[in-house]
This record gives C-alpha cells, sequence and structure tokens, in this order.
C-alpha cells in the first residue's frame, strides 16, 4: 500500500519533471521504455479460485520495487491463476490459467493492450513461431465427453485463438526453435515426452521426444534442447520412484546426446534455468548448479548454497543473482529472497542473502524485462 | 376478537416466550436424548432456539446462527460450504451434537453448516465454552445441539411448510406428529432447492454454478413400556447435491454429493434414585467430489461409525447426583485418498452434580479416552453457579478440552502424519446472568487457551499435518432477551454480542476469518393475526491472509418478514419476506458475494 502510493508520487513528479525539462531526467546512453524497464517481473499466481494473481516489479539493482503493477496500471485485478508470462517484443503475454484467458500488456508499462478470452481450456504456457503465438491448455481429457488437451494458435495482431493443434494429455512449458515448437508433457510427473510442432503446417511431426518422468523445463542453447526432468515421486508407488535427470538433445537430429542423473532415485529436480555456461537448479530450498560441459554424467547432490525459503515456488537466475520465489504458507503474501551468485570480483560470496522483498500471493516466476 | 380467542393467543405466544427463555425448564411430557445438556450446562452460556425461532429463519443451520447468536460464519457463498468459528476458535473446534451423539465428520472434523436443516429439529441449542468432558472431541468454542424433542400425550398433528423465492429457491418441509400416553411418532421430511443465480452487485457478473439441493428425512420413534421404561429410536438421513460455485473471475465445474445416515436406539430406565440409558447409535457419511461435474470421474470417501454408551445416573439425595458413563465408538474410513483404515476409542466418564443450597450449586466431570490412534489427555470441567438473589446469578466453568485428528489428518496417503497429537485447550470463564420481568441478560468473559493446533504445512513440497500452532482467545458475549405486552401488542427483541480476540501466540495476529465484533438483533411485533419480524446482522472486518495484508469490510444485512394468519387458530398462515433489505453489498469469504435484496413467500399449514 505505502508502496503504491510511493510509486504514484514518483510517476507524477517524473511526469512533472519530463514535461519542465526532458533533458535532465534522461540517461546519457540508454532511454527507459518505461517505468517497469531494467527490473525483473515476479508473477505472483494468487490462490487458486480467487482473483488474486498479480505481478510484482523490482528493478535489477533491487532498489525499487512495487506490488500489484498490472492492477495499478489498469485499474483491475488480472484474474484467477497466473501461470505464466511470455515476452514478444514489447508486448507480455500474462497467462491466467483458470480466468482462461491472457491478457496482453505492453511490458515496460503494463498498459492492457488486448485479452485473449476465447477458445482456451486452463491455458498453461506461451511461446511464439512465425509470428504466431502458441499456447498450451490442459483441455479436460477424462470423462464422458472430453475435451482434448491442445495448442491453441493465436492470431497475434486480433488477438484471437485461429486454430488448434491437439496434443497428448498435459502439455506444459513451450519453446520454440528453428520454426519448430517443442511441447513438454509433465503430468505431475506421469507424463514423459516431448512432442514437436512444426510451426509452417501447425501440425505435429516426427515422434515424440520419450525423455524421464515430469519434464518441467526446456532450454534452447546453441543447438541443443535442454530438458529437466523432476522424475517420478515415491507417492502412489514407493517402488515406482525415479532419480531426477537433465536431457541434452541434438535439435539437428532430435536425438539425445547426453543424460545427466542424480545416484539415487530419492533426488528430483524441482526449478531449471540455464545461464551461460551453467544450468542451476533447486531441490527442496537448495540451489545447486550443473557446468553444461561437464563430462561426468551425474549430478551432484551438493548445494551451492541452502535458501531459508519456506516453500520454494519459484525461480530465477541473472547475471550474478538467484531469485528465489518463497509461496511461504500460501494464506499470507509471499517473498522474494534475492541471493549473490559470486563469481565476480566485486560481488558478495555466493548464497550472501541481498534482499528480501515482500511481494503477492504464491509468487511462482520471475521475468527479466531488459 | 372473543376473548376465548384472545385467550388461546395470548396462551400461544407466552408459551414460545417461556420456551425462548428458560434454558432449564423441560416440561414433563417432553424429553429429548441428551440427558446431560440440561443438568451440566448450568454454569455456561447456554441459548435455546425452540421452534417458534426457527420457523422465522431461513433452513440451513448456518441462517439460524448467524442471525441468532454469537457464532460466526465463514460462508463460501449462498448455500457453499459453510464454518463456524465460536469463540475465535476453528471451524472444528465446534462439535455438532444430534440428539447426544458428536456428528463432527470424521474425515475433515468439522460439520458443514449448510448441511443441517433445522426444520427437522424442535430445537436447537447454543452451547458456550468448553464441553469435551460430556461431548467429546471438538467442543472448544462450543456445542450446537440438535434435538427431536418427543411427546407423550394424545396428539396428532400435522404441519407443512412452502416457501418460494428469487433465484428459484424453493423450500419445503413436512411434519406428522402423532402422540399417546405410551406411544410417540415423529416423521419430517425437507427438501431446500435454489438455482442460486443471483447477480453479484455492482458487477457484471453472477454466481455461477451454485445450484444445489437436499432432502432430508427423520423419524423418531418412542414407547413407554411401563412408568419406568422407555424406547426410543431416532432415525436420519441426509442427501444434497451441491455444485461449488465459482469466485468472482474465476470458474468452477466441481459439484458435490453427500449422503449422511444417522440411526440411535436407546432405552432409558428409570426411578427415583437411578436413571440408566443404553444407546446404540450407527452413523455413516459418504461424499462423492467431481472436479468437473460434466464427467464421471470422482474422488470418494466413506466412513461408519458404531458407538454404544451405557450411562447409569445415581441420586444420593434429590441435592446429589453421580453420574458414571462408558463408552465405545469404532469408525471405518475407505477412499482413495485414506486408504481403509480403523479407529476404536473407549471412554469412562463421570459426572457428579451437586446442589449444596437454593444459593448454591457446582458440577464436575471427568472423561478419559483409551485408544491407541493418539496420546489422549484426561478432559475435566468444573462449573459452578451461585445465585446471589432472585435477579442476578454468577457463574463460574473451567474445563480441559481437545480435538482429535481427523481421518484425513492421520492417513492421508502420501501426507497423513499418524504421530499427531489431539489439540488441546484449558478454557475458563465467568458469567453473570440478570433476570427481570421483561428482560434478561447474560454476560460472559472467557479466556482460552488452545495448544498443538493441527496445521497442513508444506515440508519438501509437500503439505502435511503437524502440531504446530498455539493460539490464544478470550472475549466477551452478551445475549440479551426482551419481551412486552401492552394489549393486543406484543413486542419481543433479541440480541447478542461477541468481542473477540482470537491470536495465533508465536505472531501476535488475530487469526483470519476471526471477527472483533458480531452483533445481531431480533426485533418481533405481533399484532392479533399479524407479525413482523425483523433482522440485523452486523459482522465486523475480518482478516483473510495470516499476515493481516488482505481483509474483507464489515458489513451491515437486515431481513424483514410480514406474515398474517388467515385461518383459526394459525392454521393458515402466510408470509411474505425481504432478505438483505437496503442491498447491502457483502462478503462473507473473500471475492464470494452473497445475495443483494431479494424475496420470498411462504405458506404454513396446520393440518
Amino acid at each position: 500500500m505505502k508502496f503504491n502510493k510511493l510509486f504514484l508520487i514518483a510517476l507524477f513528479s517524473s511526469l512533472f519533471f519530463v514535461s519542465c525539462d526532458p533533458e535532465e531526467d534522461t540517461p546519457p546512453f540508454y532511454t527507459s521504455k518505461g517505468t517497469y524497464d531494467s527490473g525483473v517481473l515476479v508473477l505472483n499466481e494468487g490462490n487458486f479460485q480467487t482473483p488474486t494473481a498479480s505481478i510484482s516489479y523490482i528493478s535489477f539493482d533491487l532498489n525499487t520495487y512495487t506490488n500489484n503493477i498490472y492492477g495499478l496500471a489498469n485499474g483491475t485485478s488480472l484474474g484467477d491463476t497466473g501461470q505464466s508470462i511470455g515476452f514478444n517484443n514489447d508486448l507480455a503475454y500474462i497467462v491466467v490459467n483458470n480466468s482462461d484467458k491472457i491478457e496482453v500488456v505492453n511490458r515496460y508499462t503494463m498498459l492492457k493492450v488486448g485479452t485473449i478470452s476465447t477458445g482456451l481450456d486452463s491455458p498453461r504456457y506461451i511461446a511464439f513461431a512465425n509470428g504466431k503465438g502458441y499456447v498450451t491448455n490442459w483441455g479436460n481429457p477424462f470423462g464422458t465427453s472430453p475435451i482434448a488437451a491442445f495448442v491453441a494458435v493465436i492470431n497475434l495482431t486480433n488477438n484471437t485463438v485461429e486454430s488448434t493443434i491437439q496434443v497428448a494429455n498435459d502439455p506444459e512449458k513451450i519453446i520454440e526453435s528453428n520454426g519448430k515448437l517443442y511441447v513438454a508433457h509433465d503430468n505431475y510427473a506421469n507424463g514423459n515426452t516431448i512432442s514437436i510442432i512444426n510451426a509452417a503446417t501447425n501440425t505435429l511431426v516426427g515422434s515424440p521426444i520419450t525423455v524421464e518422468s515430469g519434464p518441467n523445463s526446456l532450454t534452447v542453447k546453441n543447438g541443443f534442447l535442454w530438458v529437466s526432468c523432476s522424475g517420478k515421486g515415491s507417492w502412489p508407488v514407493a517402488a515406482d520412484e525415479t532419480s531426477g535427470k537433465v536431457f541434452k538433445i541434438d535439435l539437428a537430429t532430435n536425438s539425445i546426446s547426453k543424460i545427466y542423473a542424480f545416484t539415487s532415485a530419492e533426488n528430483h529436480v524441482d526449478k531449471f534455468q540455464i545461464q551461460d555456461e551453467n544450468a542451476f537448479f533447486t531441490k527442496g530450498s537448495s540451489v545447486y548448479k550443473l557446468p553444461l560441459d561437464q563430462v561426468s554424467t551425474t549430478i551432484s547432490t551438493n548445494p551451492i548454497f541452502t535458501t531459508t525459503a519456506e516453500y520454494l515456488y519459484g525461480f530465477g537466475i541473472s547475471n550474478t543473482k538467484a531469485y528465489i520465489a518463497d509461496g511461504g504458507s500460501f494464506t499470507a503474501n509471499g517473498k522474494v529472497l534475492v541471493y549473490s551468485l559470486g563469481g565476480t570480483q566485486d560481488a558478495p560470496a555466493i548464497g550472501t542473502l541481498l534482499k528480501t522483498i515482500n511481494v503477492g500471493i504464491a509468487p511462482n516466476g520471475f521475468y527479466f524485462n531488459q | 376478537m372473543t376473548l376465548r380467542k384472545l385467550f388461546f393467543f395470548v396462551l400461544v405466544m407466552v408459551c414460545q416466550f417461556v420456551l425462548a427463555q428458560n434454558d432449564t425448564i423441560v416440561l414433563k411430557d417432553v424429553q429429548i436424548s441428551d440427558l446431560h445438556l440440561n443438568t451440566f450446562s448450568g454454569s455456561l452460556s447456554v441459548q435455546k432456539l425452540n421452534d417458534s425461532i426457527i420457523s422465522k429463519n431461513q433452513s440451513s443451520l448456518t441462517s439460524l446462527l448467524n442471525y441468532n447468536s454469537v457464532v460466526y460464519f465463514k460462508e463460501n457463498g449462498l448455500g457453499m460450504v459453510s464454518s463456524p468459528s465460536f469463540r475465535g476458535t476453528t471451524a472444528q473446534q465446534t462439535a455438532v451434537i444430534w440428539n447426544g451423539i458428536n456428528i463432527n465428520s470424521q474425515f475433515n472434523g468439522q460439520t458443514d453448516f449448510n448441511t443441517i436443516t433445522t426444520r427437522n429439529y424442535n430445537s436447537v441449542t447454543v452451547r458456550a465454552g468448553g464441553g469435551s468432558a460430556i461431548y467429546g472431541s471438538s467442543a472448544i468454542g462450543g456445542s450446537i445441539h440438535l434435538n427431536n424433542e418427543m411427546v407423550f400425550k394424545n396428539k396428532f398433528e400435522n404441519d407443512l411448510f412452502l416457501s418460494y423465492g428469487s433465484f428459484n429457491t424453493f423450500d419445503s418441509s413436512f411434519r406428522t406428529t402423532f402422540s399417546t400416553n405410551k406411544v410417540s411418532v415423529n416423521f419430517n421430511f425437507s427438501r431446500n432447492s435454489s438455482d442460486n443465480d443471483y447477480p453479484f452487485l455492482n458487477s457484471n457478473f453472477k454466481n455461477t454454478n451454485g445450484q444445489f439441493y437436499n432432502n432430508s428425512y427423520n423419524l423418531s420413534f418412542g414407547y413407554k413400556l411401563n412408568k419406568s421404561n422407555v424406547f426410543r429410536i431416532y432415525s436420519q438421513f441426509y442427501d444434497s447435491e451441491r455444485h461449488f460455485s465459482a469466485a468472482i473471475e474465476s470458474k468452477s465445474e466441481s459439484k458435490y454429493h453427500d449422503v449422511n445416515s444417522r440411526n440411535l436406539a436407546e432405552w432409558l430406565y428409570s426411578t427415583s434414585k437411578i436413571v440408566s440409558s443404553f444407546k446404540l447409535a450407527f452413523l455413516t457419511e459418504k461424499y462423492r467430489y467431481f472436479n468437473n461435474y460434466n464427467f464421471e470421474n470422482f474422488e470418494t470417501s466413506r466412513a461408519e461409525t458404531f458407538i454404544a454408551k451405557y450411562g447409569l445416573e445415581y441420586k444420593f439425595s434429590p441435592k446429589i447426583k453421580l453420574n458414571g458413563i462408558v463408552d465405545y465408538s469404532g469408525t471405518k474410513g475407505i477412499g482413495k485418498n485414506i486408504g481403509e483404515n480403523k479407529r476404536d476409542i473407549g471412554a469412562f466418564s463421570l459426572l457428579l452434580n451437586h446442589k449444596i443450597s437454593n444459593y448454591f450449586q457446582y458440577d464436575l466431570s471427568i472423561r478419559k479416552e483409551v485408544t491407541d490412534a493418539y496420546e489422549s489427555p484426561i478432559l475435566m470441567a468444573f462449573g459452578s453457579n451461585f445465585n446471589v438473589n432472585s435477579n442476578y446469578k454468577i457463574k463460574l466453568n473451567i474445563s480441559k478440552n481437545f480435538r482429535i485428528p481427523t481421518f484425513n489428518d492421520l492417513f492421508w496417503v502420501g501426507a497423513g502424519n499418524p504421530n499427531l497429537k489431539p489439540e488441546s485447550a484449558i478454557q475458563s470463564e465467568i458469567g453473570h446472568e440478570l433476570i427481570f420481568k421483561n428482560i434478561d441478560i447474560k454476560i460472559t468473559s472467557y479466556y482460552n487457551s488452545i495448544s498443538n493446533l493441527i496445521r497442513w504445512i508444506p515440508q519438501n513440497s509437500v503439505w502435511k499435518p503437524e502440531n504446530i500452532d498455539n493460539v490464544t482467545s478470550y472475549g466477551n458475549e452478551i445475549l440479551l432477551n426482551y419481551k412486552k405486552q401492552i394489549a393486543k401488542h406484543f413486542f419481543q427483541v433479541n440480541s447478542s454480542y461477541a468481542y473477540t480476540i482470537s491470536e495465533n501466540e508465536k505472531t501476535s495476529k488475530q487469526l483470519t476469518y476471526v471477527p472483533f465484533h458480531k452483533f445481531t438483533a431480533g426485533f418481533a411485533y405481533n399484532f392479533k393475526k399479524l407479525n413482523f419480524n425483523y433482522q440485523y446482522l452486523f459482522n465486523g472486518f475480518v482478516y483473510t491472509q495470516s499476515d493481516h495484508e488482505a481483509f474483507i469490510k464489515s458489513y451491515n444485512v437486515s431481513n424483514l418478514a410480514l406474515a398474517y394468519d388467515f385461518g383459526k387458530e394459525n392454521k393458515y398462515k402466510l408470509g411474505f419476506q425481504t432478505q438483505n433489505l437496503f442491498n447491502e453489498n457483502y462478503q462473507s469469504v473473500a471475492y464470494r458475494p452473497l445475495p443483494g435484496r431479494n424475496y420470498l413467500v411462504n405458506l404454513t399449514l396446520k393440518l
């Protein structure tokens, strides 16, 4: 609340300044594209079945932060269950899962430019290819009159669903590379495939790539697709538990070129990010590192540091910082914990807590905005 | 109007007042199965809501208690899941007692107050304060007693009640009572249904997927073999289907089907020295939850509970009564989420009631449960009454109470924690009762320290129940009752106020969904065949997040009812009601608005 007010004052005074003397406020080399440029957008999922999704902003220098920026810019709540955000040029596509909609906003000002509200059914993630948006949707695949899971193809000029591509159950993360879309089927660690869609024809191509159970992240780097998989949990059948794994897939042939795994089945990979030549991932409340050029296929169980998060619900990496989203009890606002990743001479030691920032309910993801 | 008619009317009205007023009066020919409710509640604040009050309210237990008692409700939209908070406690810390038997769900430990139809009962009694020493688990904040009264005198009566209102809301109940001095039979059927698609005020949205129906069948049968022996049977069957409505800007396609049955058989033997009671009860509950009502997939669990209870009361003198009770309850729960598990609980209780003089009396109760399912503390209560004079009474009560872990807490597959301890509470209270000719006032102050609260918290990304929180709650309650007759005009005012502090000891923050203030008032006016009734409810703001970052604002809701008796002797009564008269835009649970102004008409026929 306080910050909202502060922010408004800041906004008005900056407008005032701009109109008086535009020269003085302009940085010499970089022109800010809006209030929320040069910072991280934190998507707060909110509580399921209530319109409590929101977005928080934290500047890269961690000195400025504002909650509820979508609400501030547009005067309405974001909706029920903020799932993910996809950037396309200057626009941010905010996928709101249980409201069956996508809010399209300017990513630097948060001002709304459109809504995709029909043709989606429990939408999850969005990617862009061939001038279109591609959105994974759970549909309603079980029961007597099923609606199969699908990928909705979005016409980005008029923000409508122009066609759908039926896919296997529980499509989650989606990523574009070279005119193809790769879709992970997670299904609470019951799925273990990656489907491939040709964006030129909007059809499934080839056969799905089989990975470990629970593919939960996709990253494309130098012609390879990196897929992290949580592995199967100990429930319902303890004997079925499998270790978390990381797959390196050659996109030229869609063949698996390397698999990294833990040595024991009870270790799982939760949130996974790649920066430069390293992957960072979380398991429980700890952060681990896997160099992408590691020769050994064994994933180390020694964390690079351990966080104080009660319930680690989101994870992001940017340069020398690790961003941890702590859902806490989920009955109260969550927190973002920012840790140093060390690495450079003037950065604090790895695992140093740099800042704790209160955000909205159930923060689940970080989107670096520049 | 003839004198005779007037006399009859006065009689009816006064009787109603007497019944509404006096909690401890039991008419000789009227019997209830909950033997200890009258004997062991003297030191507590007890409020009996009889037939005439029940008939003035909407049929859900939520509605009755929301407008007439200090109990606060959190209602997930009209007719949806409704959880009480009594004296700042959680929903699992209020026991619902059906004819003396605790009926809180074995799965989640609470009763959904929107699944109880009040028209099935002759009286509903609100007993504030600890009661575990008599009623077992959950009687921490207080207990709600649903009683079917049995009458042994020549009587044959049929009542039909029909009500229709906004949003295609239909309520009906039929009751037939047949009794002689030997036999008493009462059958009752109720059905409530609603499309429940009310528009949200100041919004383009309306309540979606909120339709529901419920049916309940009740039978009570009593047979007086001779002066000493009475056999009684109570039976209830309840079946309901509710769609769970969506919050603002949200969607829901879920529905919930539940079926409960309750059966109780009792043999009562009494002489001038002893009262012996033997009870057998069999309770079943079963639910099916459909995440999407279009599909056949559902989650289901069922539980069966068998109870055997023997109590012997011995009167050492007219002033000293000692009661020993032995009971056994065995519950079997089966479901995909809870596996197949059994729990057996044995218990011994000793209750003493001693009237030292007309001015001073006390009661003492001790209960110990024996089970391998959890560590069971000794439960106790001590209460005393001091009549300072005929207008003023002081009451004192101290008790130790508990709430046992539920089947979900203990056995939920992948999360259940078999090492849970019961939640326990020590409560003390002091009450003042002022009684005058037209007015009576009860003022109660209490202090309750609750430890080992069971909360589901995340542990390595899995939610598991733990004994984690300690809560201190304290506050004041005031109940006021006023009645006055001027010529043919009868006035009655009932009012309640609760001031509640309920803090998590770790954070010193008020619990979510516990208002600091709740106030209710009812004003009734009768003139000849015309009845006028006004209800008012104020609920203070509540926090909706444990960090106090979000809250819902306070609200004022008023209801107005008019009824006219067209027949002779209350035989044909037509009523008209306006709910939420001032069109208050309010929410009881965040993002779930309740209806604006709406109307209903009703008809009561005595055949």
